[in-house]
């Protein structure tokens, strides 16, 4: 297709200056500053390094700034899908229930674990933040089975919508329920996880949700064609030969898996998939997703770093909880949108 | 000789619920479409009309019967031939923000473009070419969501023309929009039909304008057997006074429109030619009078022709008035009719 492409390269070249500038950001400022040449010099000329910086450098800040990036992405590109897919200018991972889903199972974990076996699940340590990142994915996953399950059968993606939305209440409701009946402790831990963290994930870990958001990112990037089709609505797309049902099973299985193990590595990350989708599309001014893609990729990446920078604030020492910074970023964002006219938005 | 592109044997429609149970809403429908005609549906509300275009197009399963295209079966065609044999446009406005009417046109390649979706040099010629015979090549960076309804239905039919599909299938795509975009567009595609030899096919409720346009007329109602023909020849048989009957409203097979059932018909004489004569006496109709030519003890109106409107009224008494407007000659009218009543009142 003759999409208008040499423009948008033009600002998809911004998009990856700002998003260097604010990787070199991320790794310099926190509770110890690290100038910009130690950071040269730990990745160029090690032996001449400083043991403290490279150590900080290595053990938090690579790790933290790659999940920020990596997060962000895969949760701006999963809005992005899912409010193309839904027709809906409000989509995003969590409306399908699937950040619920990772909650519900992160609160089983955290709450159930320690009125049976008599232990404050907050002592367990290492092996605990383990636990809550599988029951996270496993909770995540089931809800997503559910969902698909329901694609496969049910023709109307209002319908689908509502379903999902559905889920994350009853899931929700579940979820309060298991706070009523538990100790303030537990509760107390639950509610730091909802606030959502990049700093969780260990470089180990590292290695398993590198591949995997990839895996996601590269899966969103075969989608360029059935998502400008599906622009159109299902009539429209099953006239020009799509396979409607079989796209939405790919879109929301693609949706899934990255919204699962984003919210099981960092817990439930609001706004960023609500948000990225709308400011790209407004700088980008495209409706084509081989641009738009690639396009939320790189700011899903930028609004995500600059959220973990805004969280280590005020004066890069202590954290804010990830999840306000997000919000409060966010919300003005979503509210820009419904104020722009009418028509700029899904009519 | 015309070449048949669609036909139908002993199709039968309806829709399959849930519980298994089937509602049957036509049977025996046997109709024919050629290469270059342009057919239009009619039929009021409920009748069936979108339920027979998706089953010609084969969103729904016939209850009964075959649909053919180019003499095969439309249930041996795979998803992606029938794209390539049917573009279809809705009702429905699609306004996509910040997507441009080439971008939207381009989409109808998609069942010819790769896995990417990219367009080849063909696309690229095909899909301005689309934009030209519709008349919006100049718009073609324009976005969509700056259109008019009747300029996004022209793109929707662009798009349907770079599908490059032999049948290209219209649900109501003149409902919503003003009176001369309606006429433009089915103007559009009745020229679209002959140029490219194409059979098109729409369901509409524009009544006047598919008997001036339509090779041929669907009919389809509730309960009754689908009619099809020549307009003329449903004029003329009737069968569109049958259709349409209702309460009130009847078919005019004298002028092609529906008329208000008028009671208390009066008579008056009215002298004149041309233009001016005919809208006289619309105005005349509308308000519940018939015109003649004949003599009577009524009023009379005699049109003049000396280059500028003056309309002469003269009553049986002898009384003459001039008027420049009908609006004027239409209130003495009315007034003399008053003063009649209540004289006879008295």
């Amino acid at each position: 297709m003759k999409w208008k492409f040499k423009s948008k390269i033009w600002s998809i070249t911004l998009l990856i200056s700002i998003l260097t500038i604010l990787v070199i950001m991320n790794l310099a400022f926190g509770s110890v500053i690290i100038p910009i040449s130690e950071i040269l010099d730990i990745f160029f000329s090690p032996e001449t390094a400083k043991v403290n910086y490279t150590n900080i450098l290595f053990k938090t800040r690579l790790p933290q700034t790659i999940t920020a990036m990596l997060a962000g992405s895969g949760l701006a590109v999963s809005g992005l899908q899912l409010q193309t897919l839904f027709r809906n200018p409000l989509a995003d991972p969590s409306i399908l229930g699937i950040s619920s889903g990772s909650g519900l199972g992160v609160a089983i974990v955290i709450m159930l674990t320690g009125s049976i076996s008599g232990f404050l699940y907050s002592s367990f340590g290492f092996i605990g933040q383990l636990t809550i990142t599988i029951a996270a994915f496993t909770g995540a996953s089931l809800v997503l089975l559910i969902i698909l399950n329901f694609a496969r059968k049910i023709n109307s993606n209002a319908v689908l919508l509502i379903i999902g939305i559905m889920i994350g209440y009853a899931a929700g409701a579940c979820i309060d329920i298991l706070k009523f009946f538990s100790p303030k402790e537990e509760v107390y831990a639950f509610i730091i996880w909802g606030m959502g963290s990049f700093s969780n994930v260990s470089v180990n870990q590292l290695s398993f949700f590198i591949p995997v958001i990839f895996i996601g990112l590269f899966w969103s990037l075969l989608m360029i064609k059935p998502l400008n089709i599906m622009y159109l609505g299902d009539n429209y797309s099953s006239n020009l030969g799509l396979n409607v049902k079989l796209t939405r099973i790919l879109i929301l299985a693609n949706t899934g898996l990255l919204t699962a193990v984003i919210a099981a590595y960092c817990g439930p990350i609001a706004f960023i998939g609500l948000a990225v989708p709308h400011l790209t599309r407004g700088l980008l001014k495209s409706s084509n997703h081989g641009v738009l893609i690639p396009g939320v990729i790189f700011a899903g990446a930028s609004l995500s770093l600059i959220c973990n920078l805004a969280s280590r604030m005020p004066a890069f020492d202590g954290t804010l909880p990830l999840n306000s910074v997000t919000s409060i970023i966010g919300a003005p964002v979503v509210i820009w949108v419904l104020l722009r006219k009418n028509k700029e938005v899904f009519s | 000789m015309k070449t048949e592109i669609l036909k139908t044997n002993n199709l039968s429609i309806g829709f399959k619920n849930r519980l298994s149970s089937s509602v049957l809403l036509h049977s025996n429908i046997n109709v024919k479409m050629f290469k270059g005609e342009f057919v239009c549906l009619l039929g009021p509300n409920g009748a069936g009309k979108s339920t027979l275009l998706k089953t010609l197009t084969g969103y729904i399963p016939p209850i009964n019967g075959n649909t053919f295209i180019n003499n095969k079966n439309i249930s041996e065609y795979s998803k992606r031939e029938l794209s390539k044999t049917f573009s279809i446009v809705f009702t429905e406005k699609i306004r996509i923000p910040n997507m441009t009417i080439l971008e939207m046109v381009s989409l109808g390649r998609s069942p010819y473009t790769g896995f990417l979706g990219q367009l080849k040099d063909n696309d690229h010629h095909i899909v301005s070419e689309s934009l030209k015979l519709v008349g919006i090549f100049n718009l073609k960076n324009n976005f969509l969501h700056n259109l008019s309804d009747g300029e996004l239905q022209k793109v929707m039919i662009a798009k349907a023309m770079a599908q490059n599909t032999p049948v290209i299938i219209l649900d109501e795509p003149t409902a919503f929009l003003d009176l001369p975009s309606r006429i433009e567009i089915m103007r559009l595609l009745r020229n679209l039909a002959k140029e490219k030899n194409k059979g098109i096919l729409l369901s509409t409720h524009d009544l006047d304008l598919a008997l001036q346009m339509a090779d041929r007329i669907w009919l389809l109602d509730k309960n009754k057997q689908l009619t099809a023909g020549t307009p003329e020849d449903l004029v003329l048989n009737n069968q569109f006074r049958h259709f349409f009957e209702k309460e009130g409203v009847l078919f005019d097979n004298e002028s092609g429109a529906f008329k208000m059932h008028q009671n208390n018909i009066k008579s008056i004489r009215l002298i004149g030619k041309g233009i001016e004569y005919k809208w006289v006496k619309r105005a005349l109709n509308r308000n519940g009078y018939n015109t003649t030519p004949e003599k009577g003890n009524y009023l009379n109106i005699e049109i003049t022709s000396n280059g500028h409107r003056e309309y002469l009224l003269s009553h049986p008494s002898g009384s003459e008035l001039r008027f420049q407007s009908i609006e004027d000659l239409l209130k003495e009218i009315k007034n003399i009719e008053n003063k009649k009543t209540t004289s006879h009142h008295n």
